[in-house]
């Protein structure tokens, strides 16, 4: 069973696609969960992910604008597709008949 | 300038990450436009987190309390009584051996002593991996606890502007050597050990049976010649002291060699598995 965290790094891996790297999927965990997230956190489970099989990094090219330094581009992987359906499945299961509007 | 000051612990703080990672790191930090602020608490919380993750594998706590903890005490009671021996050699000062028992037993343990210190040295590089410089540390610290005490000491006299008499300056200098001897006999192989085993090399299975069979010989060697004083003082107190049996000395010297059971039995696992690996090259090539 995946994290929270972990399920947000592989919903945005999966939104960016061939643009997932570490800063742009900082960014969407950003815009979407609405709360900042730390370099420390997305590097550490990246690399727990990875560890699992249900991600694939590797170091692109460098690029000028990012003063020739390279980035760690990732690629979710069919395991990982299916752990976060699972979990998404779960969420949506567990959420069922369940209002969390204020009473 | 606090900018600038941030911006270049940022960059020492990412020299202890591994290159790829660094690269990568400073990258999404120029990609962003991160404040130097910001950067320096990212880059210092990653630095912690992968600090932190090298403790979750159990053999850094192995070396860490294993060898540099509990072998590490043993066998500074050796080097303690080694320098001691020594010492006591060089001023001539009397103790329950004869002078020719006190070679005797300097020799088991200067043979026995760079032995361990390399065995003890290259099991806790290979089981450290990056830790090495927290239990390398600690471990030559703790082995080296006698020589340490004597600095401290000798340095807390010239503090107290103690004038040494020409004698106790003779029987200084002969710490000083004895000190010096004891260092270069574990110091030196101990680092060479750590070096090896942190560069992962690996002992052949009959070098390590050769280590196995020298290694028993000077445990055995070493508990016989430290029985020469226990002989000595019990006959020479008439009975009141009890000299410590030979099984009691035996085991201490067993458990402070236990690294060099690790050291074996990896170097036996290794060899096992490139056997396996030549056997199934050659199946497959017959096939």
């Amino acid at each position: 069973m995946l994290g929270e965290f972990e399920y947000l790094l592989l919903s945005a891996a999966e939104r960016l696609g061939e643009d997932a790297y570490g800063a742009s999927i900082r960014q969407e965990i950003e815009n979407t969960a609405g709360r900042p997230c730390s370099i420390g956190a997305l590097y550490t489970t990246l690399d727990r992910l990875e560890e699992k099989g249900l991600i694939k990094t590797w170091m692109g090219d460098p690029t000028p604008e990012r003063g020739g330094r390279a980035k760690r581009m990732v690629r979710i992987t069919a395991k990982g597709i299916r752990a976060a359906s699972n979990f998404y499945d779960v969420v949506v299961r567990a959420s069922r008949g369940v209002c969390w509007e204020p009473k | 300038m606090i900018d600038q000051a941030c911006w270049l612990l940022v960059d020492i703080l990412s020299r202890t990450l591994k290159s790829d990672e660094r690269d990568a790191v400073l990258g999404d930090f120029k990609d962003a436009g991160e404040t130097a602020g910001k950067a320096l608490r990212g880059i210092l919380g990653l630095v912690v987190r992968r600090r932190l993750g090298l403790w979750t594998r159990w053999e850094s706590w192995l070396a860490l309390i294993g060898i540099a903890g509990f072998a590490g005490l043993l066998l500074q009671i050796f080097v303690a009584m080694f320098t001691g021996t020594l010492f006591e050699w060089l001023v001539g000062y009397a103790n329950f051996r004869t002078p020719n028992e006190d070679i005797v037993y300097l020799v088991c343990l200067a043979l026995a002593l760079p032995v361990w210190s390399w065995t003890s040295g290259f099991a806790l590089g290979s089981l450290s991996g990056r830790t090495i410089l927290l239990t390398g540390a600690l471990f030559c610290v703790v082995v080296l606890n006698p020589f340490w005490l004597g600095m401290l000491r000798s340095y807390h006299r010239q503090a107290e502007h103690i004038k040494p008499a020409a004698f106790e300056q003779e029987v200084a200098a002969a710490s000083i050597r004895a000190n010096a001897v004891t260092l270069s006999l574990c110091l030196l192989p101990a680092f060479w050990g750590i070096r090896q085993g942190f560069r992962h090399y690996k002992l052949q299975y009959r070098q390590a049976f050769v280590l196995g069979i020298v290694i028993t010989t000077l445990i055995l060697m070493v508990t016989w010649s430290s029985g020469f004083s226990e002989n000595t003082r019990e006959a020479m107190s008439n009975g009141v002291y009890r000299a410590v049996s030979w099984p009691n000395r035996l085991w201490p010297l067993i458990v402070l060699n236990w690294p060099a059971v690790y050291v074996i039995g990896t170097s036996y696992r290794v060899t096992r598995r490139r056997f396996v690996d030549k056997e199934n090259e050659n199946g497959g090539q017959a096939g």
